[in-house]
């Protein structure tokens, strides 16, 4: 087969998986102040309308700027934040809607790894704690032996080392720690992760681990991911299709190849303009113009 | 016509004074600024880059300490600015050497108008009447390319983005004209596109002013828009240093090629990103020979115990064995024999033993 044929029978493939996750919709406001005393209440739209899918296996970028509401989106569907309004369908049930023991239930199937490896660990704890947390919440053990085990196995698959066990995470420089955040994330081996700016914090020669390590994990264990990123770099090279978001908004969608190779909308277009690439000259002008429209 | 030199770092030594012992912050440090040209300093976290940043301003504060070699300032007499005395410090920082932060927020008092700080600036060092300052600052703040300077002038902080609060730094930095600007990682809190709009500013005021630079920043891709030279740092040394074209095209040092290798481009697919194996060592735990060796691919035994010295290679200073006979004939026959075979080893040693 030519190499242009086996890439639209792979794409052709990919469309044709199943979904996952499904976003209808979702919105979250935030009540900032009401005109007078008795007036209308004002809101912030932070997600307004927001719907996706996404599949068995895949990578879904979203991208935008500070404030464009990518994290909110997660947080949403995530019951992070409680939603101002929309679906979220995972496993034919509306996520949104679950209570109590089957919102338990449902949340072991979709996780999240989040920036910074710093502050999202507690460091009282040891890395066998901290990793097998969630699955001592969940019970899925029945002797310590198979906690153990689970512990140890989750490490490995991470690329940590098992003698660490027995240590705190202030003992870990910022790529392992978010190693550590990862195990967390995958012990209970979920079908969604959800990965909030995994790889700001790190320093390039880090980041590039823990975005092979990511992939690694994806094609082992068929996880989906929702991957929120400011840098385009980074989602070009993980991601399969691409939300882009402004103000709240998603402006475009498209697999990776028709976002960055044949962008639409003007804001994309404006978003990877600005990346500064070696051996392109920027042409900064555009951006002092777009600075004075504003 | 070479252009004058604005700033000669010459053996520069700084050291942390900590219970683990002196500490090389930086060590042996030499670098040259022409004047109205941008440095790139590149490197990553722990390399030395922002300290380097407070010993060109004279802000290295206890437990650091300068303990060896010359920053020399100026055109035509050059002063050393490691053994001015707090006061004369205090003159040339703003109307000498001026330097933009991260953060603006932390480094704007947020209870002050922009206007009122930018005039503070000016009053501490002219003798000059308040509505003359104040006309000057409104002045400066439109240079930036704000467009409503007046309202801007009475504004604090909090009222303004992130982008527009860095504008406001540029302002307070360049309202005295210094001849050199030292921007410390100063698009890294800022998106993407506010990211650009900066760069352009700095870039732009830069060529109006004939203002020389010092450009430190994590990211290869902000340096490669904005420097005319760039040092990259490793562990608190210089490991190469060239000009910024040589060194993106033609990479020498091991350090630097991986550094390079490691950014996700835009240009290729690639099924993974080539990583550089191990960490950063720590200052307290500095490896005997080379400190990039347990990470190198192509260290050898010598590599382990020996330092090795800056050397000339093809218009690059580079640190490093590979280089010592010149430039790439040299590597390039040395890869083809026995390197090749270390590499492969390398890698498989520093893959078991690689953490993260």
């Amino acid at each position: 087969m030519s190499e242009a044929g086996k890439n639209q029978f792979e794409e052709n493939e990919k469309s044709e998986r199943e979904t996952i996750l499904q976003v209808k919709n979702l919105k979250k406001y935030y009540m900032v102040g009401r005109k007078g005393l008795f007036g209308e209440k004002e809101y912030v739209r932070s997600v307004d309308g927001v719907s996706f899918e996404l599949h068995r296996g895949e990578t879904l970028a979203i991208v935008g700027e500070s404030g464009c509401g990518k994290s909110t989106t997660v947080k949403s569907l995530l019951r992070v934040v409680e939603p101002t309004d929309g679906e979220v369908i995972l496993n034919r049930q509306d996520f949104l809607k679950l209570k109590g023991a089957d919102l338990k239930k449902a949340r072991r199937n979709i996780k999240m790894i989040f920036q910074d490896p710093y502050s999202s660990l507690n460091p009282r704890m040891t890395v066998r704690d901290i990793i097998g947390e969630p699955a001592d919440i969940e019970h899925v053990y029945k002797t310590e032996e198979e906690r153990e085990k689970l512990i140890l196995d989750t490490m490995e698959m991470v690329g940590l080392n098992k003698d660490f066990a027995d240590r705190y995470p202030h003992e870990f420089s910022g790529g392992q720690r978010q190693r550590i955040g990862i195990a967390r994330a995958i012990i209970l081996r979920p079908e969604i992760v959800v990965c909030d700016e995994p790889v700001s914090a790190l320093d390039v020669s880090v980041q590039a681990k823990i975005i092979n390590l990511l992939k690694e994990l994806q094609a082992k264990m068929n996880i989906s991911y929702i991957f929120i990123s400011h840098d385009l770099g980074v989602v070009k090279h993980i991601a399969d299709r691409v939300l882009v978001m402004y103000q709240g908004h998603v402006v475009e969608e498209g697999t990776r190849d028709e976002i960055f190779e044949n962008p639409k909308n003007d804001y994309t277009k404006l978003l990877l303009a600005s990346i500064p690439e070696i051996g392109k000259k920027m042409d900064f002008d555009q951006f002092e113009r777009a600075f004075q429209a504003e | 016509m070479e252009r004058e030199n604005i700033l000669e770092i010459k053996d520069l030594d700084v050291r942390l004074f900590t219970e683990r012992g002196e500490l090389p912050v930086i060590d042996r440090l030499n670098l040259t600024l022409r004047a109205g040209e941008t440095l790139g300093i590149v490197g990553e976290s722990g390399c030395g880059k922002s300290m380097l940043a407070s010993a060109i301003m004279g802000l290295v504060a206890r437990p650091g300490k300068v303990t060896g070699g010359e920053i020399l300032f100026g055109r035509d007499e050059k002063q050393d600015l490691t053994k001015m005395s707090a006061k004369e410090l205090r003159r040339i920082r703003g109307t000498g050497i001026s330097m933009i932060f991260q953060e603006p927020m932390t480094s704007l008092n947020p209870l002050m108008s922009c206007g009122r700080q930018i005039v503070e600036t000016i009053v501490a060092h002219e003798k000059i009447g308040r509505a003359e300052a104040k006309a000057r600052a409104i002045s400066i703040i439109r240079s930036v390319g704000i467009q409503r300077p007046e309202k801007v002038y009475g504004e604090v902080p909090a009222q303004l983005s992130g982008g527009m609060r860095q504008r406001i730094m540029i302002a307070m930095a360049l309202v005295c004209n210094p001849e050199l600007l030292i921007c410390d990682e100063p698009t890294t809190a800022l998106d993407v596109t506010v990211q650009a709009q900066i760069l352009g500013l700095i870039r732009r005021l830069q060529k109006e002013k004939k203002t020389s630079v010092v450009f430190i920043s994590h990211d290869m891709g902000v340096i490669s828009q904005m420097a005319d030279r760039v040092a990259v740092m490793y562990a608190g040394q210089l490991v190469e240093y060239a000009q910024a074209e040589a060194i993106f095209t033609r990479p020498l040092h091991p350090y630097t090629q991986g550094l390079q290798a490691a950014i996700p481009k835009m240009n290729e697919k690639k099924d993974s990103l080539e990583s550089i194996p191990g960490n950063v060592p720590m200052l307290y735990e500095l490896p005997k020979g080379c400190i990039f060796s347990p990470r190198c691919a192509y260290a050898t035994d010598r590599c382990r115990s020996e330092r090795p010295q800056i050397v000339e290679a093809d218009g690059h200073r580079v640190r490093c064995f590979l280089y010592e006979q010149g430039g790439d004939a040299q590597r390039r026959e040395m890869k083809a024999t026995d390197t090749s075979e270390t590499k492969i080893e390398n890698k498989k040693k520093i893959g078991e033993e690689g953490e993260g």
